[in-house]
């Protein structure tokens, strides 16, 4: 079975004033399986955060359906949201979102700290997660004290330490430096080989190429995918420029 | 660039930021216009028929001082609270090219804007609900006095013009300098910039703990009004250092202790709300306690009005158990006495009134150190020394004939022995011994009429066998006196008759009876009721206009305070809601916090009052109000009007928080 299932999902907005509707999303369709390293790509205004927001059910579909191992969002009662979102998904934010009344340490144990975790257990959680990204030093520093590329390595700690059946990052490169995008992906890379699930929405071919499939959004609309196979990532890179040149359908850059 | 640019882009930032800017109007306006109603009643010529008039003008006076040196501070921090919100603002102008002289020409016309309205519109709210108040100010003092007629002097203008106008250009100048001093990128970044750490936590925590418990220990352990009233100056001092230092310090070792206790702080709730009070408290902890403090201020003002305004006829009647009393030389000639008793006769009849249940009685009086138990004559050493004045008795000695027909008895002592009358306790005291005379104590009587009212001192008469010795134990108890004993004779007598009469009856007296040559001083109720009444009259409206100031003060501050707490936790919102709590879970912690720390300041300056309470009853004793029960209750009443009005005002501001937020 797949982890992850889009049945032709549709978002519909009403433009401030009301008057008009703009369609964000226009019956998409894909699945993601166990271990995969997803990337979604397309332009501005393709729809690709109303997607991510809609699988992170922080907004709710027009029509369509959504279904992680088995279990539709919609039969999930609105109370239970967030209980669900934070047992089984991670988020990872281009602006990081940590709360600055936090250490890094308080970031990095919130949502085990929402879900009434032990104290010992998050102590036992903790100490590898940190360690492998780096953190360990950091942790009782508060977020306007570090990197931007620190404070990104705390935001991937947060998502992974529930151990969640899928991250969602949305260009978590997208605020960092070229040096710690490399390192960033790299430790994505790292989470995916032990396993873990990972859907991410980028603007960068860079960082999609460390992906091992891509899928590219036109306006609301599923235009094609990529998988990587055996292709290093450098080779990978160069069919997502190419494809993108398609995409784009000549003229727009599309980064 | 044209001149009218500048003017219009400040009007129109004017009413952009009207969510700060219109508070801040109000609030001018309220200050401008009580400033001009407190110099209008010093000037006016109008309360000039009043009796007294003087003594009330010279009180308001003084206030007008004190509230010059209170508003001053008070419209420099609203300013710069406001100038600090815009940070950003003037960094946009920077980077899209205004000059720093045109920033500054901007903030000067939005600043001559607000101020010249707030100004305009305060003189016209002073003109308008001067009357009003000048009504109210002849009703409280109980005096509809011929031919008063509300009007407005120059001075007030001047006066109100002159004190905004300083304002205006301290403002002005502050803000220029706030620009000029800032480049581009750090107005732009402003608010964003990390947190300030509060250093030496623990021991400003302790000293702050320290303070505040030295001064309740001295505020609930005084005994003595005159005691309170020299160390009130001194506690309220302790009690506005340690304030700010147990909101600034103390709240951070406090959260602290909370978030290294695991247990405690690994929890769902407590969490999010620990660490949100821990950068609310490191952000608002100066503001806080200034609404504490100003608080504070409100409900010891108005409550200590109230009470002597509404215990005004109490004091008056401790103050002169007696309506009349002539205070005479003792040793006049019939032939003086003569004429006295003529007047008196006469003034009853011209005035149709009765004088009733007179007595009188010959007196010397001095002081006396009571220690141990026992008493002890003063000398220039325990005079020096820091002795407080509650080891003190004012000691009136009287011959026993006069005690005898006074209160109708047939005592008799030896040359050695003495009666005290008094209705302090003085367990174990058998004999009376100074320099090296000893007498016995034969009695001690309570209850007299002799002792009748009160004082803030304590007060005890002793009685001697006759006149000489009397003199004798005075030469004794006041060695430094030349050894002349000026005894004198005190007259003291009620009025029946309708009040006005009485009071004319009075007037009259003073006016023929000081000159008499007998008479040395006449003291009666029915005058120095008007005295007092105009005196706490002006005092309670005085009182009214200070909480008025300290209230706006108050309600403007938890405004400011509520806006910026509004765009912080704004973002704060959305993280937690991405990361997994819920819609009512966030609501609710962040309902909590905001709840803690707005009513925080009203539970300390209610406990700061509680502490106080004592304080205040023993300085009110010094006005010979000894009501204890007046007292608690307007205490009491203050407390809980006061209350009700900050609930108010911290819902209505709170409607613009959550406003912020949801947006």
């Amino acid at each position: 079975m797949e982890l992850l299932q889009v049945k032709n999902l549709k978002k519909v907005y009403n433009t401030r004033l009301g008057g008009k509707q703009f369609t964000a999303l226009n019956g998409v369709n894909f699945e993601v399986s166990r271990g995969e390293f997803v990337a979604i790509m397309g332009a501005s205004g393709a729809g690709k955060t109303t997607l991510l927001n809609l699988i992170a059910s922080l907004d709710k579909p027009t029509a369509g359906e959504i279904i992680l191992e088995g279990k539709s969002f919609k039969t999930i009662r609105d109370k239970e949201l967030s209980a669900f979102r934070r047992k089984n998904l991670g988020f990872v934010f281009q602006d990081f979102n940590l709360l600055d009344t936090f250490t890094i340490r308080d970031n990095i144990l919130l949502p085990l700290v929402l879900s009434n975790t032990k104290v010992a257990e998050m102590e036992k959680r903790l100490k590898p997660i940190a360690e492998s990204l780096g953190l360990t030093a950091l942790l009782d520093k508060f977020p306007y004290e570090v990197s931007g590329g620190e404070k990104q390595r705390t935001a991937v700690a947060r998502a992974v330490i529930t151990e969640p059946k899928l991250i969602l990052a949305d260009e978590p490169t997208g605020s960092l430096d070229s040096k710690s995008s490399a390192n960033l992906l790299r430790i994505f890379e790292d989470l995916n080989r032990q396993g873990q699930t990972i859907l991410m929405v980028t603007h960068s071919s860079m960082a999609a190429s460390h992906a091992s499939r891509v899928i590219f959004i036109k306006d609301g609309e599923l235009f094609s995918q990529l998988y990587r196979g055996r292709d290093s990532s450098k080779e990978f890179f160069d069919k997502i420029v190419s494809n993108l040149s398609v995409l784009s359908d000549g003229g727009v850059d599309v980064g | 660039m044209a001149k009218g640019f500048f003017v219009k882009l400040a009007l129109t930032n004017l009413s952009r930021n009207r969510r700060t800017y219109l508070p801040f109007f109000i609030a001018s306006t309220i200050i401008v216009s009580v400033y001009f109603m407190v110099t209008n009643i010093i000037y006016t010529r109008s309360i000039g028929n009043v009796e007294y008039s003087r003594t009330l003008q010279d009180m308001f006076a003084f206030g007008m001082v004190i509230m010059t040196i209170l508003i001053f501070p008070f419209m420099l921090y609203i300013n710069s609270f406001l100038i600090k919100q815009r940070k950003k603002e003037f960094g946009l102008y920077a980077i899209l090219g205004l000059e720093k002289r045109h920033v500054g020409r901007v903030i000067f016309w939005e600043n001559l804007v607000a101020s010249l309205s707030a100004l305009a519109l305060g003189i016209v709210v002073g003109c308008v609900f001067g009357r009003l108040i000048f009504m109210l100010l002849l009703f409280a003092l109980n005096a509809l006095a011929s031919g008063s007629r509300f009007s407005i002097p120059w001075q007030a203008f001047a006066f109100t013009c002159a004190l905004f106008l300083v304002i205006f250009v301290v403002t002005t100048l502050y803000n220029l300098l706030h620009v000029r001093l800032a480049n581009p990128i750090d107005l732009l970044k402003g608010p964003r910039k990390g947190e300030k750490k509060v250093r030496f936590v623990i021991p400003l925590a302790l000293f702050g703990f320290v303070l505040l418990a030295w001064a309740y220990y001295t505020a609930i352990t005084v005994t003595n009004a005159l005691t309170a009233l020299t160390t009130f100056f001194i506690a309220v001092i302790a009690v506005i250092i340690a304030t700010f230092l147990l909101f600034i310090a103390g709240s951070q070792f406090f959260l602290r202790i909370l978030r290294k206790n695991k247990k405690i702080y690994y929890k769902p709730n407590n969490f999010v709300a620990i660490s949100g009070m821990f950068h609310r408290m490191k952000q608002n902890a100066a503001g806080l306690a200034s609404i504490c403090i100003l608080s504070t201020m409100v409900l010891v003002t108005v409550s200590s009005c109230i009470a002597l305004y509404l215990g005004k006829e109490d004091m008056l009647r401790i103050m002169y158990p007696d309506d009349i009393a002539i205070t005479m030389k003792a040793e006049a000639s019939d032939e003086e006495l003569n004429e006295l008793d003529l007047l008196l006769d006469r003034l009853e009849q011209e005035n149709n009134v009765q004088i009733v249940d007179p007595y009188s009685y010959t007196y010397l009086s001095c002081m006396l150190l009571y220690e141990h138990g026992n008493f002890k004559v003063p000398d220039y050493k325990t005079y020096s020394s820091a002795l407080s004045l509650e080891d003190y008795f004012q000691v009136t000695i009287i011959p026993l004939a006069d005690y005898n027909s006074n209160c109708g008895n047939n005592e008799t002592l030896e040359q050695n022995e003495l009666l005290i009358l008094t209705n302090e306790s003085l367990k174990g005291l058998g004999s009376f011994s100074a320099g090296d005379v000893n007498y016995r104590i034969k009695q001690i009587v309570p209850g007299t009429r002799f002792t009748e009212g009160g004082s803030s001192l304590r007060r005890m008469f002793l009685v001697a066998k006759d006149l000489e010795t009397v003199k004798e134990l005075w030469r004794v108890l006041e060695p430094d006196s030349d050894g002349e004993a000026t005894p004198k004779t005190i007259l003291a007598f009620d009025v029946e008759g309708p009040q006005e009469n009485s009071l004319s009856f009075s007037k009259a007296l003073i006016t023929h009876g000081l000159p008499l040559e007998a008479v040395t001083w006449v003291n009666t109720i029915f005058t120095n009721r008007i005295e007092g009444y105009a005196m706490y009259g002006g005092l309670l409206f005085l009182g009214i206009f200070f909480a008025l100031l300290f209230l706006t003060a108050t309600v403007l501050i938890i405004y400011f305070k509520q806006v910026s707490e509004g765009y912080d936790d704004k973002e704060r919102f959305e993280i937690l809601q991405k990361v997994g709590m819920d819609d009512d879970e966030v609501r609710r912690t962040i309902n909590k916090q905001i709840l803690i720390v707005f009513y925080l300041p009203l539970a300390g300056a209610l406990l700061h009052l509680l502490a106080a309470s004592n304080m205040i009853i023993k300085m009110l004793e010094a006005f010979y109000l000894f009501n204890v029960k007046l007292t608690v209750l307007c205490l009491a009443g203050t407390c809980v009007v006061f209350g009700l009005a900050y609930a108010f005002v911290y819902r209505l501001t709170a409607k613009t928080y959550y406003r912020i937020v949801k947006r």
